[in-house]
């Protein structure tokens, strides 16, 4: 159940991206978001399909893991798909009652579900062939160079909030289990009873989050950690030109949604 | 009457890169009425393995019977399997939650659809199986104990189920050895007198050799020992490859053999050994 969660999931590879520089991920990702809000018809959101899948491709990551990490959202884009489809005035092409769909509506709402779809694989994709380290080196990075103060501490957040999802729910499962162990029911029952259910899931999570927040505090002291300043890294992170390869297609790609949402 | 698992695989994340085989082809028997011991290094199994007891994980492959039910069963309420074979996890208190130590005991009870009095009873009758005295503790919150006291209110926890078999997954872990000395007692006492099942898990072969009257050792999630403890720690070297060690006090005993001494070396518990090291010493120097 729990364990369907992928985001912040790392998988291990040697691909071509994941031996991306972290920032080059981060840039292009953001150069990527552009484009994909910007492309407006057939051809664009070809151009964009087809380029999604080249990089999933590219990525080594079975399609598999993909959709898994997908299905929490299935409802948000069932909605956004249907509000579309049955809320957009125009062409009528199919009609019962007082439901019909347009041909617009058809179109927009396929967009914006595709739309939905690519932003969510492609960010997971990030996370997916990034360790964490490296993300939050890259993040930091990024920041420092947007001239963002506390680069280092919000990267260090970061980072520790990606570590600890899976330990949380490491943690929630084994709380999960033991309650259930003593016949809790959480899957069962109406809203409020639901509800009611999870405070003894809640409670117990809240305070090993705490107790492990202030042992984290104290390790991180008892390391002398002293947030960013004047600090040195094992890992120096360099660009190479695999990595100016990928602005370059990135840019590229931007380029092409730019002439298919004006041009074409 | 028995837990019974047979052939059982169990994998975590199957077909994923993460993919683990954490059981295989695992099958035994726990009797009604029996002490036994669950021993194995760190990832060996033992808390997937009993996990299977009372349904919380279901086998990949294999079946799991409780008292002849096959627990995989569509028609079965795995809250009855849960109630009979009752489990208290690793460091159980990180799971109380209520306001205080009666509220939370009551939650199992409360769970099966107890009444009011009938619950209050087992709660009275659980603090008592571990000692805990319910008018001085029953209004007091879980939280401000000190880490004995809670464990034994989250063990209070599950015999309020009034379980059959009592299954322990590292029950002194992280305590003093006052705490852990009591809680093993304790556990020795529900077996002896209240009659129960119990299966304790455990790395420490101390905790286990002395109370269990069987052994089960795992390793990389295959059974490689299922008999008698002192059976089991004749295998002093085998034991030693697979990173487990044998009790202190059979340790002491094989060095004494190895100087000369004429004792036996199959002594699980101290007082065993007292005797034994009295009567070699009145025989006389050893001939070594």
């Amino acid at each position: 159940m729990l364990k369907d969660i992928t985001i912040g999931q790392y998988i291990p590879g040697n691909s071509a991206i994941h031996q991306l520089d972290p920032r080059t991920k981060i840039i292009t990702l953001v150069l990527y978001m552009v484009g994909l809000f910007l492309v407006n018809n057939v051809t664009g959101y070809a151009v964009v399909t087809g380029f999604t899948l080249a990089v999933i491709l590219l990525s080594g990551i079975s399609l598999k893991i993909i959709l898994k990490g997908l299905k929490p959202l299935l409802f948000i884009i069932v909605l956004t798909l249907g509000l579309h489809l049955f809320m957009t005035s125009g062409e009528i092409i199919w009609q019962w009652g007082f439901l019909k769909i347009t041909s617009q509506g058809l179109r927009q709402g396929i967009f914006m579900a595709l739309r939905l779809i690519f932003l969510v694989t492609i960010t997971s994709l990030l996370t997916l062939t990034t360790t964490p380290i490296a993300l939050t080196d890259g993040i930091e990075k990024v920041l420092k160079a947007l001239f963002i103060p506390a680069a280092h501490e919000l990267a260090m957040m970061m980072t520790i909030a990606l570590r600890f999802i899976p330990t949380l729910i490491e943690e929630t499962e084994k709380i999960m289990k033991a309650q259930m162990a003593r016949g809790a029911d959480f899957d069962t029952g109406g809203l409020l009873a639901r509800a009611k259910s999870l405070i003894p899931l809640l409670v117990p999570l809240f305070l090993s989050s705490f107790r492990r927040a202030d042992e984290l505090a104290m390790a991180m002291e008892a390391r002398c950690y002293r947030g960013g300043e004047n600090r040195t890294r094992l890992k120096q992170l360099l660009m190479g030109t695999r990595d100016y390869f990928a602005f370059g297609i990135t840019g590229l790609f931007l380029a092409i949604t730019i002439v298919t949402r004006y041009m074409v | 009457m028995s837990i019974t698992l047979h052939e059982v695989y169990h994998t975590y994340q199957p077909n994923t890169p993460f993919e683990y085989h954490a059981l295989k082809n695992i099958s035994l028997e726990i009797k009604e009425g029996e002490f036994v011991g669950i021993i194995g290094h760190t990832g060996s199994g033992k808390s997937t393995l009993v996990q299977h007891f009372n349904g919380l994980l279901k086998a990949t492959q294999g079946r799991v019977l409780i008292d002849g039910v096959d627990i995989s069963g569509k028609e079965v309420k795995l809250k009855e399997i849960r109630q009979k074979v009752g489990l208290v996890f690793q460091y159980p208190e990180h799971q109380l939650f209520e306001e205080t130590v009666a509220a939370d005991i009551a939650f199992g009870p409360k769970n099966l659809g107890l009444s009011p009095d009938k619950i209050v009873k087992r709660v009275k009758k659980a603090m008592a199986m571990v000692k805990l005295d319910y008018e001085r503790y029953k209004d007091s919150s879980p939280f401000v104990l000190s880490g004995g006291e809670k464990r034994r209110v989250a063990i209070a926890g599950v015999l309020a189920m009034e379980p059959k078999y009592l299954v322990l997954d590292e029950p002194t872990a992280g305590l003093d050895p006052k705490g852990r000395d009591e809680i093993l007692a304790q556990i020795a006492d529900l077996h002896r007198e209240a009659g129960l099942t119990v299966v304790l898990v455990s790395h420490s072969m101390d905790d286990v050799a002395r109370l269990a009257s069987r052994l089960i050792v795992m390793h990389q999630g295959e059974v490689v020992y299922n008999n008698h403890p002192r059976q089991v720690f004749s295998e002093n070297n085998r034991l030693k490859n697979i990173g487990l060690d044998i009790p202190t006090v059979t340790k002491l005993m094989i060095a004494l053999k190895e100087k000369g001494w004429p004792v036996r070396t199959d002594i699980l518990t101290i007082e065993e050994a007292k005797g034994e090291i009295l009567k070699a010493v009145k025989g006389g120097k050893p001939h070594a």
